[in-house]
């Protein structure tokens, strides 16, 4: 279990080294030139020359490379060029946001993923079937931007039930903090249910398949054969192992976790990490552009090695050796 | 155990009928064609035939548990109430409190990630009304009556952990938990080997008879039919033919006749001092074996699982690394062989598996399959096929558009594509009917003699060996215990070659004494230590001596060698004719 592990965090490091170093290059390779954005246009070419030494733009692309390198290794992920505030700060403030919005969005799609399955794979072939996929599939094939513009349109500008954007009122700071957080679940409605909607039909669709798959397999035409009920079948036996493989992909949930959901966050103004993200890409902010790659690239890596972790957890299978005995059966004779 | 006496009427079913509509083709297909069965309290019943025949779904018609797109209708009644309700409650009702299900895959009949004792007090929970640790309680002496050596590990293991004969055991002992006046068990003991298979039929037998259970016993072996009932029902396409008592069942002959003596051929395919061990693992999976192959000439490897033969073909054929020893193939050594000299020595050397749906590429024509082996680029699919006895139209078709026979066929002919000269077939008929597997030894007969293959036949059924392999080496815990002529009748002077011969459903039916006396208890696996004999520990003849030193093996007349000197100094032992 340890060197398994020691193991993967090696390779984890040189991966995440690999990836922020490339994207070091092809971020700097990009036409466009910072300065661009920061500096008014008539200044002269002197006064230009200082500015990028301030900036750290000064030298040959691997002067600039060891120096970034050398300021990540002390925890400093450099200053803002267009905020000119450090990036550590930005991306604190967009946090908070962005997990509210994300975790949110995700328990919910969790939810109509196994619901969705579960209907799929019991009334298979049967009118509920059809109406789960047909409005699923619809949903699933609507893009991002599409979907949020309308639900603004329907349920903000034509019903008034929702607020269409931000992710607080605007004299939010005069509330309680009672009223500040239901003020904040309800900005929160539109972009959650968005996010979920437009999702969730396809881990349904892996889920149902899995589903099918175990529901089909003798130890639930014995469990069955036991007398047990049809719900006890289901969920014991049959969802219980037809989620496993759902493991892994929620482990490829993660970086989407913190990474924000990028679309959604724009057309809602959500202050999260999404809308951070763009920003910086438009701006040629090279340093939150690094810094947002480097927290994506270490969620992917430690959202797959939770998900590892966790499914030797649920499946003693990985989790416990085999007994040799020379009592078995036939078909896993080595 | 049970609340009915024998003699009440248990099941009665009147006039069954199922239809199976496949929607792909848009088409009917009549499985069962009006089947009628009646059973009393402690009454046991087989039922037999050919795969296909609607054995299993009969079963699962009785139980209700048809899957869907599967429609039944007649009369089944369960102690004198017809089951016809919609929702199902009834059956559900009849299912935990009266009918018992046991399934032929012990693996897949249990769920992977429950533990063994969690499956079993489930029911007991849900149909007796337990608590958590009452039904654990329970649930551990359920397993001790399933003669489980070691209850409360058992309880606390996951599946995976547990051997395929003790799999059977809780699954037997989730099903009892139920406490059922009638057991159904398809083909209970198929995937186990032949010692297991005995084991298990034993307790079944005796669970029957302390609980006055009911069974109804599917199987295809209609050898193994009588062994356990009072009635055997033959059934085919769909309908039940006839019964007869169980007494009255003849034994089913022999299909083999002696094999020809051992011609003086030099060997092709020479193994010396042959050893396999895994992932640096202290215990080889194949000790210091000696083999030699030759032309039109077969050779048997008779085990169980896990002792050796597999790995043994599979080092043989070059495909794994040997610890030590070598094989040399027309007098060149093939673990020297590198690159295009080992792939051309390997397309020498070919393989035929157990399963052939396995073994060949679900997306890849039959022909395209067997000119891709071939190598030469002309087209010889249809020539394959023909010496295998198929029409080369098949050539056209998907592996799943062959029944299982026509498949094992097209696999041979695809190891017949390189022209090799030695032939390995590990379990090649153990997925097979009856029929398709008689079909398939006589074409490797054939084609050995034909072609002067040098054939390695490997099988845990002596009747598979007997009578194509001029010599059969019988193999446990990695090594050659015993080396002998596989003649009929086959006359083995190991004790463990002998427990083999006695637990063959054939010599069960002409000794009944046999299997009523034995015990049921599991046997052990080999011993952990690698010096002295790996069948210490389960030998009736045991010395103390057998578990430091391994013997030697020793030719005890011609073309018989041994490695018991025990049970080469006793007196020679009654054999019965096989």
């Amino acid at each position: 279990m340890l060197p398994w592990l020691t193991s993967r965090l090696a390779q984890s490091l040189l991966l995440i080294f690999i990836l922020v170093s490339a994207v070091f290059f092809v971020v700097r390779l990009a036409p466009g030139d910072p300065l661009d954005q920061v500096v008014e246009e008539e200044l002269g070419p002197a006064d230009r020359e200082l500015m990028r030494q301030r900036l750290g733009l000064d030298g040959g692309l691997w002067q600039q490379y060891g120096r970034w390198l050398e300021a990540l290794a002390h925890g400093d992920m450099g200053h803002s060029l267009r905020q000119q505030r450090p990036v550590t700060e930005i991306l604190a403030e967009a946090l908070g946001p962005t997990l509210l919005l994300t975790l949110t969005a995700y328990s919910l799609q969790l939810i109509l993923v196994i619901a969705s399955a579960l209907v799929m794979s019991t009334r298979r072939g049967q009118p509920l079937d059809h109406a789960v996929q047909g409005i699923g599939l619809t949903f699933y094939s609507l893009p991002f931007f599409w979907l949020s513009l309308m639900f603004v349109l329907l349920f903000s500008r034509q019903l008034g039930w929702f607020p269409a954007g931000g992710w607080e009122s605007p004299d939010a700071a005069f509330y309680s903090l009672g009223e500040r957080w239901l003020d904040r679940l309800h900005h929160l409605v539109l972009p959650a249910t968005t996010l979920a909607l437009g999702a969730f039909m396809g881990p349904a669709r892996y889920l149902r398949a899995g589903l099918d798959d175990v529901l089909a397999q003798d130890y639930i035409l014995a469990a069955r054969a036991r007398g047990l009920s049809n719900r006890r079948v289901l969920w014991r036996h049959g969802l219980r192992n037809a989620l496993l493989p759902l493991i892994t992909l929620m482990g490829m949930w993660l970086p989407n976790l913190l990474g924000g959901a990028l679309v959604v966050e724009v057309v809602f103004g959500w202050p999260g990490m999404g809308r951070v993200t763009i920003e910086a890409i438009w701006a040629r902010d090279y340093p939150v552009v690094m810094a947002t790659t480097l927290l994506t690239g270490v969620a992917v890596v430690v959202g797959s090695t939770l998900a590892d972790l966790l499914y030797r957890w649920a499946d003693p299978r990985l989790r416990l050796p085999d007994m040799a005995d020379s009592e078995g059966s036939r078909r896993d004779a080595s | 155990m049970t609340d009915t006496k024998p003699g009440d009427r248990l099941l009665q079913v009147r006039d069954l009928h199922v239809d199976h509509f496949d929607s792909q083709q848009g088409r009917r297909r009549p499985l069962l064609n009006g089947v009628n069965l009646d059973l009393e309290a402690g009454q046991a019943m087989a039922l037999v035939g050919p795969s296909g025949c609607g054995k299993s779904i009969t079963a699962r018609a009785l139980l209700g548990l048809l899957p869907t797109g599967f429609d039944w209708r007649g009369q089944i009644a369960w102690k004198g109430q017809t089951l016809n309700d919609p929702d199902g409650a009834l059956w559900r009702q009849a299912r935990g409190k009266g009918l018992g299900l046991i399934l032929q895959e012990p693996q897949a009949s249990l769920n992977p990630v429950m533990r063994a004792g969690d499956q079993v007090a489930e029911a007991l929970r849900l149909h007796r009304g337990l608590n958590r640790e009452e039904a654990w309680s329970a649930a551990l002496s359920l397993l001790a009556e399933t003669q489980l050596p070691d209850p409360h590990r058992a309880a606390r293991s996951f599946p995976h952990q547990l051997s395929g004969g003790m799999r059977q055991r809780v699954l037997l002992a989730a099903t009892l938990a139920c406490d059922p006046d009638l057991l159904i068990a398809d083909e209970p003991t198929t995937a186990l080997d032949v010692s297991v298979q005995k084991e298990i039929l034993a307790l079944i037998r005796r669970l029957c008879r302390d609980r006055n259970m009911a069974l109804l016993f599917i199987t295809h072996d209609l050898n193994l039919a009588p062994l356990l009932t009072d009635q055997v029902a033959f059934m085919s396409e769909g309908r039940i033919k006839k019964v007869l008592p169980s007494a009255q069942v003849p034994l089913l002959p022999s299909a083999r006749k002696p094999a020809a003596p051992p011609a003086g051929k030099s060997p092709i395919l020479r193994a010396a001092d042959v050893s396999v061990s895994y992932g640096g693992s202290e215990n080889s999976a194949v000790s210091s074996v000696e083999l030699e192959l030759r032309p039109g000439q077969a050779v048997g490897l008779l085990g169980e699982s896990g002792c050796g033969k597999t790995s043994l073909g599979r080092a043989l054929s070059g495909q794994i690394a040997l610890t030590s020893g070598t094989v040399t193939l027309a007098g060149n050594d093939l673990g020297k062989a590198r690159g295009a000299q080992l792939r051309t020595m390997r397309r020498q050397v070919q393989m035929l598996f157990q399963d052939p749906g396995g073994s060949l590429d679900p997306r890849q024509r039959v022909q395209s399959a067997l000119n891709e082996a071939s190598g030469t680029g002309e087209d010889a699919a249809a020539r394959l096929l023909v010496e295998v006895g198929l029409d080369p139209d098949l050539g056209r078709r998907y592996p799943h558009q062959l029944s299982g026979g026509q498949r094992q066929r097209v696999a041979l002919a695809r190891c017949l594509a390189p022209s090799p000269s030695v032939l390995i077939a590990d379990e090649p008929t153990s997925a097979l009917d009856g029929e398709a597997q008689n079909l398939v030894l006589s074409l490797l007969e054939r084609i050995m003699g034909q072609r002067g293959l040098a054939l390695l036949l490997i099988s845990h059924d002596l009747e598979v060996l007997q009578g194509i392999c001029a010599e059969v080496k019988v193999m446990f815990g990695g090594r050659v215990v015993e080396s002998l002529p596989g003649d009929v009748p086959f006359l083995p002077l190991h004790p463990y070659s002998r427990k083999l011969v006695q637990a063959l459903p054939r010599t069960l039916r002409e000794d009944m004494n046999l299997w009523v006396q034995q015990d049921f208890l599991p046997s052990a696996g080999p011993p952990v230590t690698s010096s002295g004999c790996p069948h210490f520990g389960n030998c009736p003849l045991q010395k103390p001596i057998c578990g430091k030193e391994l013997p030697p093996l020793k030719m005890v007349s011609k073309n018989h060698w041994l490695r018991c000197p025990e049970a080469e100094a006793e007196e020679p032992p009654h054999f019965i004719d096989t």
